[in-house]
């Protein structure tokens, strides 16, 4: 009602209705904006949708009503736009709402008529649609729950499509689209194949998609705006206009490619059939009346801004004629009445692609662009009953296939009627709308091929097509008209009782393919119909009747002629009548498995388990990376300086070859033994002798830190070494060599680098520096410091738990990281490994001038270990220092008195021990920042002391003791841990 | 410099709930209690400090009081703070999930401290100014990680615990090698300082760096490329996170590898890969080719896995692809695009690995031929799984759309580059990975329900309990990512806040080493040198 009042133009009382709703809505008058509307156009549906699942599961008829509501509000809300602003806007900012402006994606709406045609067919059959579902779910309401939302969010989704200006807003919704479409063809979740068909439709488009993105990226990146009416007249003013036009071209195919995916051109046209595993409303409404057209309508919108495009009717008039012939004939080779109708929907798609091609070519002289739109309502209004009462044959006789269907008409003759009054005009009899368009398409055709003789191909198609369409139509009227193979009355599928809704099984059909005859018969009601919408838009011109036709009688209708009656011998003729199965249905799940091969290859290749190829692998791309980089810089190969060794005494070069041959010596000969413990010794022995490196260069601090925890390491392996299992038999390896060449290009590779990078170290101590600082500011401040100094005089010290205290800090947690692992691990350890530890770790050495020897070097020990913590500031030492000679004579204790004694000795928990040590440390370094400080900020002073020198303190002792406490409960740790029983 | 020593606190907050849960070990509704408010504490303080933040507003605080660049800096800016935020919310979304899940009893407790250490870890690399303390940073992440990834134990997580940590220790090697290098040749640690050093190298006059640096610098970005497992580097990444259980594999999932993507953000621009340094078109060439393949491998790969923790493992290491090709661009725009992309990277990636330990809760497995038929156990999980997919796939208006669409722009802007390729390839990525995750989602959440699967309702009251932290966990990422994407305006305006001076970095140096202190090219004349340095660097090839 409140449509028929839009239409009859009582503009006044829809938008007094209007306003009066907004009123008590938002509590104060507000003329209804163009933005508002269309938003209120494009959301309804998915409101509304979303509104019925707060509704009690078993109330159907509220549901259905509430469901009904969105589309009608979207067709209210649509006319009144039209009442009220006409046809396109003068000012896009008026219908924009800003989503994501930086990026471009905003919600511009553009409804031309080319947007509001689609947007009025979206709405107009989304509504018979929520009907017929109704019908078609009958009172199942965990259906209908299910059905309505999604419905309600494709519809929005498609006319959001049609009305977006911005191209991302469209993007957003063609996605939308795809992913609503994908709900609804899985419909029976349970079933594999279905669902495997969703999956091949929505990879099919979104592959689509993401072509419609790079398209549309490339579009506006070619145009430098986001608007496709702004582009367009970008485009048309020229290259000059454009800020990027090289990338034009490729925008076109890759659009092409989004719309012939969404709009199943060959070779992407397999999903569409398979689309049909959706229940039939959704295969109505969305694989054939709306969604299919969404590629179409795209082609449609970039008709003015690439009919300059040299390929453009080359491209869409190949691939358009290609899927128009394969549909139709496939039809004709299809017997599922879904499939026959699918089929032609695949070739009514191809025509109107077809036909946009054809449109480009005298689309500057003569923007005649209503044939196509004519074609896309011709289509919907025959296509959408065809599926509509398919679905309604198969829920009252329980057959799918058309060689089932034999005397229909006697059976259920107003399913039977309406079902060939419907396919009359997809054979485009007179006296239909889709007569005229088949006139109007043969006649475009006809007029191109004076441009491109080629076009007799494209004519000849068509002739085809339209012959199979004829057969089609003949197979199902004789079909319908045959008598039943046996007298016994088809079942009634009795799988819900029937209430008042079974009506809308076939009222909408009926309603639908009533407009195919009006505008057939009266070509000028329909004129006056669509006119309101097409006026506006640039695509108006006469259409061709049949009378017009006539009178015009040329090749066109005599093409048309010979189709029809070459139709009907075939249809009546025993050929082509088995079912064939289209061999590009393979083509998905046979690109899938080439992938998924192709995919396992790369994975096996690149996974293979085994340590030695990922270490390969990682020393190879490191390679490869300084391949690059010499290739860059050829510098790097030339010799750097090496002066510094040789200037300086002899006794500092003879000292630097020992040592340079001691490292050299063990580290070389590590991989020859092949006995775990030696090469556990030789290792420790390689570290050894950097020690003497660090002595070299005079960092006595290092040194002594090298020293003991080469000893640490050196007795945590030989714990661990007790534990391993045998060692294996020396089998004769093969490949050495090469692993060797290998390991040697790496080493050298790594040498050379190190070499190059350390003739240029002198610019750590230049002035200025950090090397400069440490040693200038190591207990006296200077101007940089404000005149605070590190308070120590061993520089190595102060940088390890002052200067550079926040790295310590970071590295005794690694520490403590380091023992929870163990300790979380060995927890962890399969049983039998525990008794077997357990088993190991009750032998200790037992020589009774060990254990008498500890009671005085433990105490020794620790005593040496306090020194060094407490003259670490100044002289070599330190809480790290210590806490290693500390652990060192722990586990030497350890060794001799056995697990109990050093348990008695240290009664606190390992682990416990280590949090307090941190605490200790992270209480040092968070203090200052509670008095304001940063992190870690010492304090230096000296207490006066009667009669002797003030006494020197800072704060940093008590990091410095966190320090000692983590490693000594570390190692004391991860010693005991190996070698004790497990502590619970 | 008052009033920003409390960004620490994102460090200490962290350290000291690690050190109380391990005190605490034994009592674990203590260490739950204690790890879940310091969770909350640092997404706190790190929006609080955004929100502190000015446009290009950068905290500073130099530890020990001892100034720049002799101390180490410890600083707080968009870039740092939209990571520290992300990864905060994400670890307690995991943390939440993992709240009655069976490896907090296997570990004997030791998860808890281990989670927060591994944060601190991470918090320390997002927030220092050092390269010697990033390295200690990294040392704490991936200590805690060796040690997380082998809680529980099994004898195949072990061996895959084994060569992770086989091959970090090689990327640890080469770190500090490289970070020792980079000392000895510039004198300096400090990013900042190290920046300044870089640019006057390049400035007419100033004294070039010596080729070592070239190769020193690709040492460094190879090292980082292990961390965020771009091809051919990837493969410790697989193995691992299918054995480990499922909370510590998210956790890493979101946050490990973005802090290697993150220190190439940080440093490649600035110093290592700068523009006209010696070499530095040696990445510049490398990083495109090791992006588009770690795209396009990662996708096909994750196409031929069987079971959906495999194929999500996959997918994490194909869009880390992304990532690496915003950085190859290394403009403004497509730095930002990469750290939107790692941001809603770490919510989707993280959500989609707990949907899937959820999976393998209701499923006993998440091999694809013994799953089905979950939409009708979980709806809800379906729900969430659908919209985190839907992200990941990038469609719009959904968090993994916005990233992604910067970076394919800026790829397509560039085509004269040879750059419209990467998009190209980042386009497949897309298609690859809506197939992958549509085979997980028909195999798993459609389909018959399997009968071997095992499929259960979850009905019994102490089920019901134990099931809902992890749906609590689950629901606060999707709806993290939900966020991101519809406030995508917002977000985008952050992260092109925190990337727009990465190539010159003008406020973060005058915020460490004090006003002045970036190296301005006095106008002598000489007009082509100046607009050569003023350039970026996807301008350069």
């Amino acid at each position: 009602m409140l449509l028929s009042r839009i239409r009859s133009g009582r503009r006044f009382s829809c938008r007094q209705l209007f306003a009066d709703r907004i009123y008590h809505v938002t509590g104060s008058y507000m003329e209804p904006t163009p933005l508002l509307l269309m938003l209120l156009a494009v959301f309804a549906p998915a409101l509304t949708g979303a509104i019925t699942l707060l509704a009690p599961r078993e109330t159907t008829t509220s549901r259905t009503l509430l469901a009904l509501l969105g589309p009608l509000v979207s067709v209210a809300s649509l006319a009144m736009f039209m009442n009220s602003f006409g046809v396109g806007v003068a000012d896009p900012s008026h219908v924009t709402l800003e989503f994501v402006p930086s990026f471009g994606l905003n919600f511009a709406f553009n409804p031309d008529g080319l947007g509001l045609f689609f947007a009025f067919l979206v709405s107009g059959v989304g509504a018979l649609i929520v009907l017929y579902a109704r019908g078609y779910f009958g009172p199942d309401e965990n259906a209908l729950y299910r059905f309505y939302p999604t419905l309600g969010l494709f519809a929005t989704a498609m006319l959001g499509l049609v009305l977006s200006d911005n191209m991302l807003a469209m993007l957003l919704f063609w996605e939308l689209t795809s992913v609503s479409s994908f709900l609804l063809i899985g419909w029976n979740r349970d079933d594999r194949t279905a669902v495997q068909l969703a999956l091949q439709a929505l990879v099919t488009t979104g592959l689509g998609g993401l072509a419609l993105l790079g398209g549309v990226i490339l579009f506006a990146q070619s145009t430098g705006t986001w608007l496709f009416s702004e582009a367009t007249t970008i485009v048309v003013q020229g290259a000059d206009a454009m800020a990027q036009p090289g990338l034009l071209p490729w925008a076109f195919v890759l659009m092409f490619l989004g719309g012939a995916t969404k709009s199943a051109q060959w070779p992407f046209h397999y999903w569409l059939p398979g689309a049909m595993a959706a229940p039939t409303p959704v295969s109505a409404y969305l694989h054939s009346a709306t969604m299919v057209k969404a590629g179409i309508y795209l082609f449609g919108r970039l008709v003015p801004a690439f009919a300059g495009v040299e390929f453009w009717t080359t491209t869409l008039v190949a691939f358009g004629a290609v899927t128009m012939l394969l549909g139709a004939f496939l039809a004709l080779r299809s017997d599922e009445l879904k499939k026959i109708f699918a089929y032609t929907t695949v070739s009514q798609l191809g025509l109107l692609t077809c036909m946009y091609g054809l449109g480009a070519l005298s689309y500057h002289e003569e923007p005649n662009l209503i044939w196509p739109i004519t074609q896309i309502l011709n289509h919907a209004l025959y296509k959408a009953p065809l599926f509509l009462m398919a679905g309604a044959i198969a829920h009252a006789v329980g057959k799918k296939y058309l060689s089932q269907l034999r005397g229909l008409v006697r059976v259920k003759p107003l399913l039977a009627w309406i079902t060939i009054a419907a396919a009359y005009a997809l054979a485009a009899g007179p006296f239909t709308l889709s007569f005229v368009a088949k006139e109007a398409f043969l006649y475009q055709i006809y007029h191109a091929v004076e441009w491109a003789s080629w076009m007799w191909f494209i004519a000849g198609a068509a002739v085809l097509t339209a012959i199979f369409n004829v057969a089609i139509f003949v197979r199902i009227v004789v079909t319908f008209f045959r008598s039943p193979e046996s007298d016994a009355p088809p079942a009634h599928d009795e799988h819900h009782a029937h209430d008042g809704w079974a009506i809308w099984l076939w009222l909408p059909a009926l309603a639908l393919v009533a407009w195919q005859f009006i505008g057939g018969i009266a070509p000028g009601l329909y004129e006056r119909l669509i006119a309101p919408i097409e006026t506006h838009a640039m695509y108006w011109d006469h259409l061709p009747t049949v009378f017009s036709a006539a009178a015009h009688a040329g090749v066109p209708l005599m093409l048309s002629a010979v189709a029809t009656a070459l139709g009907i011998v075939l249809g009546l003729s025993p050929f082509w009548r088995t079912p064939v199965v289209d061999p590009h249905n393979k083509i998905f799940p046979e690109s899938v498995s080439f992938l998924s091969r192709m995919g396992w290859g790369i994975f096996a290749t690149i996974q293979t388990g085994n340590i030695r190829h990922y270490t390969y692998l990682v020393l190879g791309a490191f390679l490869l990376g300084l391949v690059a980089a010499v290739l860059h810089d050829p510098d790097l190969l030339n010799l750097p300086v090496i002066a510094s060794i040789w200037g300086g005494p002899t006794g500092f070069i003879l000292a630097s070859l020992c040592v340079f041959t001691l490292v050299c010596a063990t580290a070389i000969s590590l991989p020859i033994f092949k006995s775990r413990i030696v090469r556990v010794l030789v290792l420790g022995a390689c570290g050894m002798s950097v020690t003497g490196l660090y002595l070299l260069y005079q960092a006595p601090d290092l040194a002594l830190t090298q020293l003991l925890f080469e000893i640490i390491s050196v007795i945590l392996f030989l714990l661990v070494l007790r534990l391993l299992p045998e060692e294996p038999p020396r089998v004769r390896m093969t490949g050495v060599l090469g692993r060797a060449v290998f390991s040697a290009i790496v080493g050298i590779s790594i040498g050379w680098i190190v070499l190059q990078a350390g003739s240029h170290v002198d610019a750590q101590s230049a002035p200025g520096k950090l090397g400069e600082f440490f040693l200038a500011n190591s207990y006296e401040g200077s101007e940089l410091t404000e005149g605070r100094g590190g308070g120590g005089d061993n520089s190595v010290n102060v940088i390890l738990v002052d200067f550079r205290g926040y790295d310590t800090l970071g590295e005794i947690t690694v520490l403590s990281i380091a023992a929870m692992g163990i300790f979380a691990l060995i927890a962890a350890a399969p049983r039998q490994a525990q008794d077997r530890m357990r088993a190991v770790s009750q032998q200790h050495l037992s020589s009774s001038l060990f254990q008498t020897s500890m009671r005085l070097i433990l105490p020794l020990s620790l005593i040496f270990a306090a020194y060094l913590f407490f003259k670490g500031h100044n002289e070599p030492g330190g809480g790290f220092i210590a806490g290693l000679v500390a652990s060192v004579a722990l586990a030497v204790y350890r060794m001799a008195k056995g697990p109990e004694a050093l348990k008695s000795l240290l009664p606190i928990k390992p682990g416990t021990l280590a949090a307090a040590g941190l605490l200790i440390a992270l209480i040092t370094a968070i203090v200052p920042v509670a008095l304001g400080y940063p992190i870690l900020r010492s304090h230096t002073g000296y207490i006066p002391l009667a009669g002797s020198d003030p006494f020197h303190y800072s704060t940093v002792v008590f990091f410095d003791f966190g320090v000692l406490i983590v490693v000594v409960a570390v190692a004391v740790g991860v010693i005991n841990r190996l070698t004790e029983e497990l502590e619970t | 410099m008052d009033g920003s020593n409390w960004i620490v606190l994102l460090i200490v907050v962290p350290m000291f709930s690690a050190i109380l849960t391990t005190m605490l070990r034994g009592w674990a509704p203590a260490q739950r209690f204690i790890t879940v408010v310091s969770l909350i504490a640092c997404v706190a303080l790190a929006i609080g400090g955004l929100a502190s933040l000015g446009s290009n507003g950068v905290i500073v605080s130099q530890a020990g009081q001892w100034p720049a660049p002799f101390g180490i800096s410890i600083v707080f800016d968009q870039l740092s703070g939209l990571l520290l935020a992300a990864a905060s919310f994400v670890a307690l979304c995991v943390y939440v999930y993992g709240l009655t899940s069976k490896e907090q009893e296997v570990g004997r407790g030791w998860y808890h401290p281990l989670f927060m250490l591994l944060m601190m870890g991470v918090n320390f690399s997002f927030l220092t100014g050092d390269i010697f303390n990033l390295f200690v940073a990294f040392e704490i992440m991936l200590m805690a990680s060796y040690a997380m990834m082998c809680l529980g134990g099994g004898k195949q997580q072990l061996s895959q615990c084994y060569k992770y940590v086989m091959i970090n220790l090689v990327g640890s090697t080469f770190f500090v090698l490289g970070a020792a290098l980079i000392y000895g040749m510039t004198g300096t640690l400090n990013y900042a300082d190290l920046a300044v050093c870089v640019a006057q190298s390049t400035m007419p006059g100033g004294t070039p760096l010596p080729s070592a640096f070239g190769a020193v610098a690709m040492m460094l970005l190879f090292v980082f490329a292990v961390k965020a497992a771009l091809f051919p580097l990837w493969f410790w990444l697989p193995d691992t996170y299918h054995t480990c259980s499922i909370t510590v594999a998210a956790l890493f999932a979101g946050l490990l590898t973005k802090v290697g993507i993150y220190s190439l953000v940080r440093l490649s621009p600035m110093a290592l890969a700068a523009p006209n340094i010696r070499g530095d078109g040696a990445f510049a060439t490398i990083l495109p080719f090791a992006a588009g393949l770690t795209m396009i491998l990662g996708g096909l790969a994750a196409l031929s896995m069987r079971e959906t923790r495999r194929v999500l493992a996959m997918l994490l290491i194909s869009h880390i692809g992304y990532m690496a090709f915003g950085l190859a661009i290394m403009t403004p725009t497509s730095l930002s695009g990469t750290v939107f992309y790692m941001i809603q990277h770490m919510l989707v990636m993280a959500a989609l690995f707990l949907a899937c330990g959820l999976i393998e809760r209701y499923q006993r497995s998440s091999d694809l031929a013994e799953t089905g038929g979950l939409y009708r156990q979980a709806p809800w999980l379906s729900v969430f799984f659908f919209v985190a997919m839907i992200s990941l796939i990038g469609l719009p208006p959904f968090s993994g759309f916005f990233g992604k669409f910067l970076l394919l722009k800026e790829g397509f802007r560039l085509s004269s580059q040879g750059y419209w390729l990467l998009s190209a390839l980042g386009l497949c990525t897309g298609f690859l990975t809506l197939l992958a995750l549509g085979r997980v989602w028909i195999r798993t959440f459609w389909g018959p329900e399997h009968r071997e699967g095992v499929a259960e309702r979850i009905e019994n009251v102490s089920d019901r309990i134990a099931v809902a932290p992890m749906y609590v966990g689950l629901a606060m990422l999707v709806i993290g990512s939900l966020t991101l994407g519809l406030g995508a305006e917002f977000f985008q305006g952050r992260t092109s806040d925190a990337t727009a001076e990465l190539n010159e970095p003008r406020s973060y140096v005058a915020a460490v080493l004090g006003p002045g202190a970036w190296p301005e090219i006095v106008a002598k004349g000489d007009e082509s040198t100046s607009i050569k340095v003023a350039n970026t660097h996807g301008g350069d090839h």
